[in-house]
């Protein structure tokens, strides 16, 4: 027992490790097997199993390896993988270390290639707006080999249609690992020349593994990315690729990319004739609307026949005139009924009866103011006759023939002796004549009658 | 590139002139200046592609300089 020998485990574990590697077959092992346990870790190298019905081994697979896996692993995927085996130390795990992996059934690009499909499908990099081509493009870049058919192709066409345009080939590898690199290499190139109205990326037909390069993401982005418009034409019309998708438009082959890419020369000679002969009969039919227009302006009426203009107005004055006339006949007419009847009432209410009443009252009045005055007259005369018969009666000379005479001096009668001076000359009045006599006494009488 | 009207804008232009023009309704003046514009228009339009010069393929070589490229110019048409 003493004698036997002891082992430590990393001895143990070197030599097992020593086996594997030495094994002529586990150094490159082809295997198939569904994958479990991936969890992706982003660059980094990957850890996961790959398994069957019964049996299960762990695998690795180093990040420079697994950056040329064209698809994306997932779980439960049945894949094809080529590595070696072995074993690690620090874990005493043998495991596969994979350097190949590609899906088993489809092939392999096919996957990636509809993977990448659905990814930029979902990022709306298919969908999103297609910038438009010019019409009219100067310079024309073309990214494409050298040597191939398209560009040779694109040159015909665009000589043929429109010798005017400048066309600038960017030599690119088509196929192959560095490819996509170099294409997208080129596309930058082209944006930064900044002065391309159409960029024209073409290829011609081959195996899906010669179309690759069109296939791959950084390609596909290089396009969407790229701010002039892209035509794409790469392998046949029956291919299409990631790059076709992305590009502005897809052209079947290179001589129809060259056709989207310029017009025909004449025909755009010919339709800028036919605009100018447009523009020169559009012209030409205004000027005569314009000048028929005048025409009949100058044919109105207005300066036919001016004094229509006033026609109107001299009707209206007539038409006010005459109801101006009829107005005023009807205010007269008012006020002559007015005054019509006014003068009737007046007629009627007139004083003619009370006139012919009073001339009446006055004639009868008259004839007894002159009856009252014949009557008046006469009494006054009666009177008179007895008042004259009565003064005849009184008269001085009556009483002076009955022997009576009165005294007088400078033609005062003198009624009384206090009157009388001594020799005073008098005169005395007789019925028949005077006589003058000188006063000798003066006796009076001491009222010897009162 | 430049602030120039490119020639698809006169290319436009001139076919919104004859539009005009032909739909009427534009004051006299307006529609003479419309139409020596558009026939300004149309003459540098044709001269434009009539004078242009035909030119050759060229490629961009290593150092982004643009070359001749007269590849298979024998072969053609």
């Amino acid at each position: 027992m003493a004698t036997e020998k002891y082992l430590t485990v990393s001895a143990l574990t070197k030599y097992l490790k020593r086996k594997f590697d030495a094994d002529p077959y586990l150094g490159r092992v082809y295997l198939t097997g569904e994958i479990s346990n991936f969890r992706m870790r982003p660059n980094a190298h990957q850890y996961f199993s790959l398994k069957d019905e019964r049996a299960k081994i762990s695998a690795i697979m180093f990040r420079s390896s697994f950056e040329k896996v064209k698809f994306r692993p997932e779980e439960g995927m049945k894949v094809l993988v080529v590595g070696r085996i072995s074993l690690y130390e620090a874990t005493g795990n043998y495991q596969i270390y994979v350097e190949k992996m590609e899906p088993d059934g489809v092939g392999a690009l096919y996957q990636a290639y509809e993977q990448l499909k659905k990814k930029l499908a979902a990022e709306g990099l298919f969908s999103a707006p297609k910038r438009k081509l010019p019409l009219f493009p100067q310079r024309i870049a073309v990214i494409t080999s050298r040597s191939g058919a398209v560009i040779k192709d694109i040159m015909t066409t665009v000589r043929r249609r429109y010798p005017i345009a400048q066309l600038v080939l960017f030599p690119a590898l088509v196929q192959g690992e560095s490819a996509a690199a170099d294409i997208v290499e080129k596309i930058h190139t082209v944006e930064r020349s900044n002065n391309f109205d159409i960029l024209i990326i073409g290829r011609g037909g081959g195996s899906i593994e010669d179309l690759w390069p069109f296939n791959e993401e950084m390609v596909a982005r290089a396009i969407y990315d790229c701010d002039i418009p892209v035509i794409s034409s790469v392998g046949h019309e029956t291919d299409t690729t990631i790059a076709d998708l992305v590009a502005d438009v897809r052209a079947a082959t290179p001589t129809a990319a060259a056709e989207l890419a310029v017009p025909v020369l004449n025909d755009e000679l010919l339709k800028i004739n036919q605009v100018k002969m447009r523009l020169y009969q559009a012209f030409k039919a205004e000027l005569k609307i314009k000048e028929q227009q005048l025409l009949k302006l100058r044919s109105s009426y207005v300066f036919q026949q001016p004094e229509r203009l006033y026609e109107g107005y001299l009707q209206k004055l007539d038409y006010f005139d005459k109801r101006a006339g009829q107005a005023a006949q009807a205010i007269v007419s008012v006020h002559e009924r007015r005054f019509a009847r006014v003068l009737s009432r007046l007629r009627e209410a007139a004083p003619i009866e009370s006139v012919r009443l009073n001339e009446k009252q006055i004639e009868y009045l008259q004839e007894r103011l002159r009856k009252a005055e014949m009557t008046f007259l006469e009494q006054k005369e009666q009177r008179v006759k007895a008042a004259i018969v009565s003064l005849d009666m009184l008269s001085p000379l009556k009483i002076m023939t009955r022997g009576y005479s009165y005294v007088s001096q400078d033609k005062h009668v003198i009624k009384s002796v206090k009157h009388l001076t001594k020799k005073q000359q008098i005169e005395i009045h007789f019925a028949d004549g005077n006589a003058t006599a000188e006063i000798k006494e003066i006796k009076e009488e001491q009222d010897n009658d009162r | 590139m430049t602030d120039k009207p490119t020639f698809e804008e006169n290319l436009n232009e001139l076919e919104e002139i004859v539009q005009k023009l032909e739909q009427g309704d534009i004051p006299l003046e307006k529609s003479l200046e419309k139409f020596q514009r558009g026939m300004k228009l149309s003459k540098e339009l044709q001269a434009k592609l009539e004078n242009a010069e035909k030119t050759l393929t060229k490629v961009m070589d290593q150092n982004g300089n643009e070359e001749k490229f007269e590849r298979d110019d024998n072969d053609e048409e």
